[in-house]
């Protein structure tokens, strides 16, 4: 016999209001309860947006954005003999810090190098299942406040000449076995100098990571992975280099006005002419923005930001 | 060089999505698109609960969930629905996310949400999501997070959760409490966490 659990939070009700089935009395009950339960709170929270949300539909309506995604998934996963010249054929995906699809895109067309870049990516493909689960926190980390972060990981960074030993894959809880990684070495390339940057971006070494992004700039100024890294480098230098920042900004907006990262550079420059007191030319940029990306993430600050008295 | 067919502008809501399975491991592009038409509402549902609907890291999101079905399609025997095989590869995306803070980033890089914003306004709601997301990073070990959610996002039945984990019925009522309770105390612990949902729903 099941005993009944006080703690059991409704659940029957909760499956009830999930396939729409519950009574008027079972909605004020379950309503009643979630007011009064933090736990079922998060659990309603993540119920957001309901599948039937007009924004849900919205969002898998919108082909063109699904279709690049499908894109860098296929220049990743493709390895067949038919997929191999797919593949090559799959141009750049437009998309932000998609490094990993073009990395991987350059397989089928650059020899020696794909090894390398290969083998760089593939180990994190085959770790993103588990290696970097942390056990559970102990029970004073769960004192810090929710405005607080715990610092950044501290994972190697890429030697800036020649390509890392690499390390044997860590075995994965989820999807199944990939083949195994090519090993080669090669000088740095774009995409791998790009990954290098990011890493040390990702673990807080700034001055890392802005060294890396200018030697990227300086080898191989007409790479993609160059004109991104101007974004990338504008944003780490956004809070003390506002100057700096802005001349990144520009440069990319100079190089490509519609490129993927338009709009958050065009948010940038935003942000980095207001905290230069240019306040008349930062309205100028949002404004830019808000007709240029009338659904940017951007907008509402834009819109806060016009609002704001000059 | 082989060309590859132009995609389908909508998924093809009839398919028979088991039947693309053996195409697609053969490569055929037509296969592959469908498949990924068919398990895309999965993917995009994980990663705008987790993250919003809008958050920037939404493809990114998507696009590692998608890899992680493809990589991970030899490996599915057809023992289970395939829908239910997305559906758990959208998980361990999800807590794996969770687990490695990737979702909080973003929440870092904006900054602090201006005075005066409104709780339903997107970047309140969104702070609170992935605010709560470390929460259950700090609060919850593995398999409670994993059965949380599976039910918090998917809104998944507790039987269709034991079915896709292979653990009996009571096992997962139990994961689930439990997951409750800590994240309970966790809360009662910390009054930000509570002044945080009592925003969220006032």
């Amino acid at each position: 016999m099941t005993v009944p659990d006080p703690e059991f939070h409704l659940e029957a009700l909760h499956e009830k209001a999930t396939a729409g089935t519950l009574a008027p009395e079972e909605r004020t009950q379950l309503e009643a309860h979630i007011a009064r339960c933090a736990a079922c709170q998060i659990e309603k929270v993540y119920r957001d947006p309901a599948d039937d949300d007009p924004e849900m539909a919205a969002l898998l309506e919108a082909t063109d954005r699904w279709d690049r995604v499908f894109e860098a998934v296929e220049a990743d996963t493709a390895t067949g003999p038919v997929f191999r010249s797919a593949a090559a054929s799959v141009p750049p995906a437009p998309v932000r810090f998609r490094w990993r699809a073009r990395t991987v895109a350059g397989i089928a067309t650059i020899g020696a190098v794909a090894g390398f870049a290969a083998a760089a990516v593939l180990p994190v493909l085959r770790g993103d299942a588990r290696d970097d689960v942390a056990p559970p926190a102990p029970a004073a980390a769960a004192s810090v406040p929710p405005t607080s972060f715990p610092p950044a990981s501290s994972q190697p960074l890429l030697p800036l000449e020649e390509p890392a030993p690499l390390a044997p894959p860590a075995p994965t809880a989820s999807p199944p076995s990939l083949p195994p990684a090519p090993t080669a070495s090669a000088p740095m390339s774009p995409a791998t100098l790009f990954r290098a940057a990011q890493a040390a971006r990702s673990r807080g070494d700034r001055h890392r990571a802005i060294q890396l992004y200018r030697q990227l700039q300086a080898r191989h100024p007409d790479s993609r992975e160059a004109a991104i890294s101007k974004v990338s480098l504008a944003a780490l230098m956004a809070e003390d280099e506002p100057g700096n920042a802005l001349s990144e900004y520009d440069a990319y907006l100079d190089d490509d006005p519609k490129g993927a990262l338009a709009e958050e550079a065009l948010a940038g420059r935003a942000r980095s002419l207001s905290r230069l007191g240019r306040d008349r030319e930062a309205r100028a940029a949002w404004r830019q923005l808000l007709r240029d990306h009338p659904g940017s993430f951007h907008a509402a600050e834009a819109r806060r930001a016009l609002a704001a008295k000059p | 060089m082989t060309t590859v067919p132009a995609p389908p502008r909508r998924p093809r809501r009839d398919l028979d999505l088991e039947a693309q399975v053996s195409a697609a491991l053969r490569g055929e592009p037509r296969a592959r698109r469908d498949l990924f038409d068919g398990v895309l509402p999965i993917f995009v549902k994980a990663g705008s609960r987790l993250l919003g609907p809008r958050h920037p890291d939404l493809d990114d999101f998507v696009q590692e969930a998608a890899i992680r079905f493809f990589r991970g399609l030899p490996g599915y025997r057809g023992d289970s629905r395939l829908v239910w095989f997305a559906q758990r590869i959208a998980t361990y995306t999800a807590t794996d996310w969770i687990r490695s803070e990737r979702s909080l980033k973003r929440s870092q890089v904006r900054g602090p949400i201006p005075e005066g914003a409104r709780s339903d306004d997107d970047p309140r709601r969104d702070f609170a999501r992935l605010e709560l997301s470390r929460l259950l990073r700090r609060a919850l070990p593995e398999a409670q997070l994993e059965t949380f959610v599976m039910r918090a996002i998917f809104g998944v039945s507790i039987a269709e959760i034991a079915e896709q984990t292979g653990v009996p019925i009571n096992t997962v009522r139990s994961r689930l409490s439990l997951a409750k309770r800590r994240l309970k105390r966790h809360i009662n612990e910390e009054p930000a966490w509570r002044d945080l949902l009592r925003e969220h729903f006032r």
